[in-house]
């Protein structure tokens, strides 16, 4: 086996990987401090990339365009997402413990269908993407497609502010606070409707500007969601709750690992193979690697 | 300062308090004593705002506060060392503190603050950049009063405070508290062991499944025949 295709297999991976992790990040935060599984989230993901795709063709295909599209679409999911919880979810919080659980599940998954279809209707069912020029940088023997670049560059650049946001900004500190004693941090006066509802619309934000980044190598129509959903939730039980460094070392280990298999087998067993893994985490490490510890 | 008249909570479907009153004046130090599961914690969580009573009156400054938001309670004054600490075990002892000036009201002030509290409890200086969560009991329970103190109380609400500390630490806290105090913060402690709660306050409530049982001085108190038999084991 040639080196430098093994190389290039590696970076498909952790691309495909990084991107992984900038959307399950997005998953946990909401996890973490509203303590939502929100089962529609790789769906919010495939309808940014339909969107975008569509703008894309419509606002005429430059660079410039794509920064605009990235942007407004980051805007307009975060409010959707905000909306979304402040009307359907936390309304349920009212309710007891099993009725509210059951009923962010059925709030969540009905969302998938509902936007799912709403989106195939309107939009079509068959898959799209931003089409980019497609150049190649030449490092040695591999190539590195220039849309690959640029989605790297994105999701650099998106974790650098994260982790800037969550540790330097008050709204950051208080969501690393909410997801580690939501007790200690409401008796700091942290108030939980406000903090739940603008970070589920960041975290959906997150999902809308990976689903650009995605549609910028893979074409994605409205129903591909789930199984990145599936994906995002093996990351986050890998990579900790509320933790960027893990989901990102977690959403690296499942990219490369899916690109592998995907060469050396076939790559339709690579969805399985989050599945797997998630199972066998599950089991052998049912207290997950993460949160070692504990005051 | 503070005033609870004939509150009731009830936690889902069980009723935590079905009668309690107490009355603090500014400046005082004032213990809230009573067995296990008698409702001390849940009075005080009342008083902060997380457990909102189901009738009666909370007081604070001549306002009444019963159900009124905790934020907006920490805003105006009041903070609560809550049981178990409840401190971010994957934040940083200064991010802890911090936290506890998250409201408008403390951060301009935050610098000053900090370094107040710093000066009270000078091994927090050292253990700053360490995860609370790596710190001991004793560190711990300084982290969780440095945070309450950094929102500048005036009313500082403590739930058994030397729980989980060691023997020598509980003098290095209780000395700390005693410095709080003569700076003009009024105190009310929640604390199991009578003895060393008479030891630090001016005068104790007692309270028993839910409903006051005594009230009064520490001299008062260890001079009531009914209270020594019930609490302090004397016949």
């Amino acid at each position: 086996m040639p080196l430098d295709i093994l190389a290039q297999i590696a970076i498909g991976g952790v691309l495909i990987g990084g991107l992984y992790a900038l959307f399950a990040f997005g998953l946990s935060l909401i996890y973490g401090v509203a303590r939502i599984l929100n089962f529609s989230h790789g769906t919010l993901l495939a309808i940014a990339g339909v969107l975008a795709s569509i703008l894309y063709g419509a606002l005429g295909a430059s660079p410039l365009a794509l920064v605009a599209i990235i942007t407004g679409l980051a805007l307009a999911f975060f409010l959707f997402g905000w909306g979304f919880h402040d009307l359907l979810l936390a309304p349920l919080k009212r309710r007891n413990h099993f009725e509210a659980s059951v009923g962010t599940v059925l709030t969540t998954v009905g969302a998938l269908i509902v936007i799912g279809d709403v989106a195939a209707t309107l939009a079509g069912p068959r898959p799209r993407n931003i089409p980019l020029r497609s150049d190649v940088i030449e490092i040695g023997d591999v190539l590195i497609p220039v849309s690959q670049a640029w989605m790297l560059a994105g999701i650099a650049l998106l974790t650098v502010v994260l982790q800037l946001v969550l540790t330097r900004s008050w709204y950051g500190r208080a969501v690393r606070a909410v997801t580690q004693d939501h007790v200690g941090a409401t008796i700091c006066g942290v108030r939980s409707r406000a903090i739940h509802g603008i970070t589920f619309g960041l975290g959906t934000a997150l999902a809308a500007i990976a689903g650009v980044l995605y549609a910028m190598v893979y074409p994605v129509d409205p129903y591909t969601g789930f199984s990145l959903t599936v994906k995002a939730f093996t990351i986050i039980v890998l990579g900790g709750i509320g933790n960027l460094v893990g989901a990102l070392a977690a959403g690296l280990f499942l990219g490369v690992a899916e690109a592998f298999t995907a060469f050396f087998w076939a790559p339709e067993w690579a969805p399985a193979l989050s599945i797997t893994l998630l199972l066998i985490i599950l089991v052998a490490f049912p207290n997950g690697f993460g949160n070692t510890r504990k005051a | 300062m503070l005033s609870l008249d004939r509150i009731v909570v009830d936690h889902g479907k069980m009723r935590a308090i079905w009668d309690v009153s107490l009355d603090i004046q500014v400046g005082e130090k004032v213990g809230l004593l009573g067995a296990n599961g008698a409702g001390k914690t849940t009075t005080l969580g009342a008083i902060q705002g997380l457990y909102p009573p189901q009738s009666g009156a909370i007081t604070f400054d001549g306002q009444p506060i019963a159900g009124r938001p905790p934020a907006e309670n920490v805003a105006q004054g009041i903070a609560l060392v809550p049981e178990g600490r409840r401190l971010f075990p994957e934040m940083t002892v200064r991010e802890n503190l911090e936290m506890g000036a998250y409201l408008r009201h403390a951060r301009s002030d935050l610098r000053r603050t900090l370094e107040h509290i710093l000066e009270l409890f000078p091994i927090l200086r050292e253990k700053a950049g360490q995860h609370a969560g790596e710190l001991s009991g004793g560190q711990q329970q300084m982290v969780a009063i440095g945070r309450a103190l950094m929102s500048k109380p005036r009313l500082l609400l403590l739930d058994e405070p030397f729980l989980g500390v060691a023997p020598l630490v509980i003098y290095d806290v209780m000395d700390a508290l005693r410095r709080v105090a003569e700076s003009g913060v009024t105190i009310l402690l929640v604390e199991q062991n009578i003895h060393r709660a008479l030891d630090f306050v001016d005068r104790a409530y007692v309270i028993e499944n839910g409903r006051n049982a005594f009230d009064g001085t520490r001299e008062r108190l260890l001079g009531d025949p009914e209270f020594g038999a019930k609490f302090l084991g004397l016949d």
